[in-house]
């Protein structure tokens, strides 16, 4: 059963990777000119001159004289054969580029998962089994405030006011002087002070997102018959909560672990920007905004590979926690 | 030209006089200005002699025969160099500095006059930037303008030489000077880049770039000898100073080092193996990665002859060290720079202004906006805010798109009544005061006033506040008012709004406000809209998609104009998208629109220009051009030369005071950051 399912989604898979990849190339083709533009719009800034001879030079070099379908074509070729070309603006393989950036990506991703894992959780059930009491009304009033405040604002905020009271440096995961300095103690302990900054704002707005989920999904619950056929027969409060109600209001946090997966890779590029951390989100945007399609594609592939391999994951282990849960 | 004769052995003889007493008796049998300089060296030298000293002594406490060791110190003196690498040389890794400058280093002081507040630096420190705002001091053009881009100095270049008419230029190179890896930097690495990258049909299939022809004749590269290089050029050729001495010039007085020759077909066969094994399709992508001089997108393993040598590029930061082989000394004779590394942060614009104001950055130009908060934080955080001046004729300027999409807004834009009349709608006297801390000057967007056929009146014309007058020329050209009188109405009876798209500068978004207040009191409706990042706004602008476009007017230096086929405020391609289509016409009449006959002149005189072979035909030409571009009022400039913060740390010293800044002066780089050092105490 198990397996037909999992082979079938495999192919799902593939066919919808394909797609992707067409529909993200249009993407990333759509905006007006290519590369070679904003890289000669940025010689231009510096007040350098560029001739008509180099420019056609330089585009053929890159394939871009090339009609968008055999540029296309190329690309995906390429893909194929697990090469995922170079990127214009550092002159580098996009490969290379990405995967330097994944291991601090998914440390401050996982500690801001579990962070708002432990926020939101606790908050969510006691706002449930405490509807409308004075502790409910605080956390409503909190997760409102997270989920309307711009993150990038917050960020902002948070950093100034990091600096301002405990003379926390601004951006970055890492003091100055420190950025370049071989791994050691000292180093794990900066990275340490500077973490909570991202790892709040990141937090944050999930949190109280999944506090509003869960409180809603865990009243549900609580109203149904099971629970109170259980406290009739004299089941302990505590117990039944966590054995039964908790445990499908749960599922909802399991769905989200599809979306986990590629937001592991790309992180909040917007407070990524702000905080200015060396993630994947930052990458992407500056790949975006400069027109430098490989990197650009390269990341949005294999992002979208995360996401298809998320919602595979998500899926099965729902049916796993949640026998009610068929695969058809 | 006398200080250029200052050599190493000058430098010697100087050091043994000033120590016997004897100041001005150096002054053997020489030109009478030599004299002079030598002089008022020595004066200098005495003082640093003490210091060497004293510094020698503190370095090697066991020296105790004074006697014998007294030959040695003097000789030492001749040069100063950091304590890194003096370490590096005891240990046998470096050669002694004498051996690691040129015979005739660049002396800053002598061949590079300064003012007097620059003082002998210290070495050590690391500076912290954004974005290396003074990148040039890793790469080095032949001659250097001072601050004022009013005169022209030895670089690497020592010195030069104008032929007859324009129709020549022979540079003098640095006898002994070297790369950053010790290789020897002689005429054949221009040769090099002449011979196997302009002319290499693989790598430049459509042959050197325009500016290397004169008269349709391609230039020609003569080496007279290892240190002598001319170029012959088809015609007179009266740029060619600016052209060498300006930063522009990066793409054209290249020199590459032996270094890049193993990825280059001609000098290895195996040239598209090696270029596969690294990743790439074949020889001439490998060798544009590995010879590439541009930031952000190189072998961080190339040598160079700048101040500075990276040590690592990454996406996040980059990372400089100090060059051992740099050709700069200061007047004592210490070699360049003084500070031992720089970090370059490449952070967003909103991230890189809050790290200043916490005094992050060593140096930092901040945004006029933020004067306030940076004067507040300024003690707490350890810096000072030094106030420069833009260099830029407007600091911001608009220009309506005369080849607009629309044919209706472009009908009106076109109209001279239109762009007269939105002009003087605008209060600029009211732009400066809220934008610019009434630091800022109204003024019309024009050359800068340091050029040689500069005309006051340019500078005025059309800038005075006179809504009614702007009404009245609206009225006569028949844009009636609607029912309401909110609004003008355009020709085809829909109300005429135009869309401002602003660039820069950093307060563009309060300007365009205003700019909005100003308009619409004159029935002309705006929409605001954020260019957003360089690359974005100028592709739009490319795109032809901006009605109104907003930037500084940068490039307005003689030196900085007076350069052939280069962007300038003038012949927009760049940042004022006024009239894409016929400018590309103008570069070939193939593409773009055909303009009107007045543009046609305008080109026309414009081209001429940069031909002129006698001074009264350049004078005669650059008026018509520049009263051209006045009558027209292509670029409606509203405020210039306005104050341009800059963040120093406070242990930051020899960074000047007040200077200009701006594109002209190459941003930083005629504030000469390589003589800046930081004094921690």
């Amino acid at each position: 059963m198990l397996g037909r399912f999992i082979a079938r989604r495999l192919l799902y898979m593939v066919i919808l990777l394909v797609a992707m990849s067409v529909v993200s190339f249009i993407i990333i083709q759509l905006p007006p000119g290519d590369y070679m533009e904003s890289y000669i719009a940025r010689l231009q800034a510096e007040g350098m001159q560029i001739d008509d001879s180099a420019i056609a030079a330089l585009r053929k070099r890159y394939g871009l004289d090339q009609p968008p379908h055999i540029q296309f074509l190329t690309w995906a070729g390429r893909l194929l054969k697990g090469d995922m070309g170079r990127s214009f603006q550092y002159n580098r393989p996009v490969a290379e580029l990405v995967f330097e950036r994944v291991p601090m990506t998914v440390l401050v991703t996982l500690a801001s998962l579990l962070v708002t894992y432990l926020i939101a959780v606790p908050i969510g059930i006691y706002s449930a089994t405490h509807q409308y009491s004075l502790g409910d009304f605080v956390a409503t009033a909190i997760g409102f405030v997270g989920i309307a405040m711009p993150n990038f604002l917050f960020a902002l905020i948070l950093m100034w006011a990091l600096y301002k009271w405990f003379g926390l440096g601004i951006g970055g995961l890492f003091s100055q002087g420190m950025e370049t300095a071989p791994w050691n103690w000292a180093k794990v302990v900066d990275l340490v002070k500077h973490l909570p900054a991202p790892l709040i704002v990141i937090s944050v707005s999930g949190a109280a997102g999944l506090i509003r989920v869960l409180r809603g999904t865990l009243l549900d619950e609580l109203g149904k018959q099971y629970v109170q056929s259980a406290r009739a027969v004299g089941l302990p409060e505590s117990r039944l909560l966590f054995k039964y109600p908790v445990r499908i209001a749960i599922t909802p946090l399991i769905s989200s672990i599809g979306w986990m997966l590629p937001s592991l890779v790309s992180g909040s590029t917007v407070v990524s920007i702000v905080l200015s951390l060396p993630t994947v989100g930052p990458l992407l945007f500056s790949s975006l905004t400069q027109q430098d399609m490989y990197l650009a594609g390269g990341i949005v592939m294999f992002l979208t590979f995360m996401t298809v391999v998320g919602v595979l994951l998500s899926d099965i282990l729902l049916a796993l926690v949640d026998p009610r849960i068929r695969f058809e | 030209m006398s200080g250029r004769n200052f050599t190493r052995r000058d430098f010697l003889r100087v050091s043994v006089v000033s120590l016997a007493g004897v100041a001005a008796a150096a002054a053997c049998a020489q030109e009478p200005e030599i004299v002079e300089k030598i002089v008022k060296e020595t004066v200098v030298v005495e003082k640093e002699v003490e210091k060497e000293v004293t510094r020698l002594v503190g370095a090697e406490p066991e020296v105790a025969e004074p006697e014998v060791e007294a030959e040695e110190p003097v000789v030492k003196s001749a040069y100063g160099e950091a304590p890194q690498l003096a370490e590096l040389v005891a240990k046998g890794e470096l050669p002694p500095v004498e051996e690691r400058l040129p015979e005739k280093p660049l002396v800053y002081g002598v061949d590079h006059p300064l003012s007097s507040e620059f003082v002998t630096g210290k070495y050590g420190g690391t500076m912290y930037v954004n974005q290396l705002p003074f990148g040039h001091i890793r790469e080095k053009y032949m001659m250097q303008a001072n601050n004022a881009t009013t005169d022209i100095f030895p670089y690497v270049a020592e010195s030069w030489e104008v032929g007859e008419g324009y129709r020549s230029i022979t540079f003098k190179l640095r006898k002994g000077m070297k790369w950053s890896d010790g290789s020897p930097f002689t005429v054949d690495n221009y040769m090099w880049y002449w011979e196997n990258e302009c002319l290499n049909p693989d790598l430049l299939p459509a042959g050197p770039a325009g500016y290397w022809y004169v008269n349709d004749t391609l230039t020609k590269f003569v080496k007279v000898d290892d240190f002598t290089l001319r170029l012959e050029f088809g015609g007179p050729y009266r740029p060619v100073l600016n052209l060498a001495s300006n930063w522009q010039t990066l793409v054209m007085f290249i020199a590459r080092p032996d270094y890049v020759k193993k990825w280059h077909i001609a000098e290895n066969p195996d040239a598209n193996e090696l270029a596969k094994s690294e990743g790439f399709d074949d020889w001439t992508q490998a060798y544009l990665f590995h010879s590439s001089n541009q930031r952000n997108c190189a072998d961080v393993n190339i040598p160079s002859v700048g101040t500075v040598v990276e040590t690592e590029i990454e996406t996040d930061h980059s990372t400089y060290t100090r060059n051992p082989y740099c050709f700069e000394v200061d007047a004592e004779g210490n070699q360049l720079p003084y500070f031992d590394a720089v970090y370059s942060y490449k952070l967003d614009a909103k991230v890189a202004a809050t790290k200043a104001v916490a005094g992050e950055f060593g140096v930092y130009r901040a945004s006029p906006a933020d004067i306030p908060v940076l004067q507040q934080n300024a003690a707490s955080a350890g810096y000072r805010v030094l106030q420069w001046q833009s260099a830029d004729g407007a600091d911001a300027q608009v220009s309506f798109n005369l080849n607009d999409k629309d044919p209706v807004l472009r009908a009106i834009f076109q109209d001279l009544r239109f762009r007269q009349a939105m002009s003087i709608a605008i209060n600029r006297q009211e732009i400066n005061e809220i934008c610019f801390f009434g630091l800022g000057q109204p003024i019309q967007s024009t050359v800068s006033p340091n050029a040689s056929f500069y005309k006051p009146e340019w500078s005025t014309a059309f800038a005075e506040y006179d809504p009614e007058r702007a009404n009245a020329l609206l009225d006569e050209m028949g844009l009636e008012w609607d029912a309401a009188k909110k609004n003008r109405l355009r020709p085809d009876g829909q109300p005429l709004k135009v869309i401002i798209t602003w660039g820069y500068p950093a307060q563009g978004n309060e300007i365009s406000e205003l700019l909005r207040e100003y308009w619409e009191a004159c029935g002309v409706g705006v929409e605001i809209r954020e260019g957003g990042d360089y690359g974005l706004y100028t592709t739009k602008g490319n795109a032809n998609e901006i009605q109104v476009s907003m930037w500084s007017s940068d490039r307005i230096d003689e030196l900085r104009l007076y350069l052939p086929g280069t962007q300038t405020k003038f012949n927009p391609l760049a940042e004022m998208f006024y009239a894409m289509e016929w400018e590309r016409w103008h570069i070939n009449p193939e593409t773009g629109e055909e303009p009107p006959q007045e543009w046609k002149d305008f080109y026309e005189d414009y081209d001429a220009w940069f031909m002129a072979e006698t001074e009264e035909e350049y004078k005669r030409l650059a008026e018509r051009v520049f009263q051209f571009y006045s009558d027209q009022l292509v670029c409606i400039g509203l405020i210039g030369y306005g104050p341009v913060p800059i963040v120093a740390r406070n242990e930051l010293k020899n960074i000047p005071t007040v200077a200009r800044i701006g594109d002209a002066t190459n941003h930083f780089g005629t504030s000469l950051p390589q003589l800046w050092y930081l004094d921690e105490g």
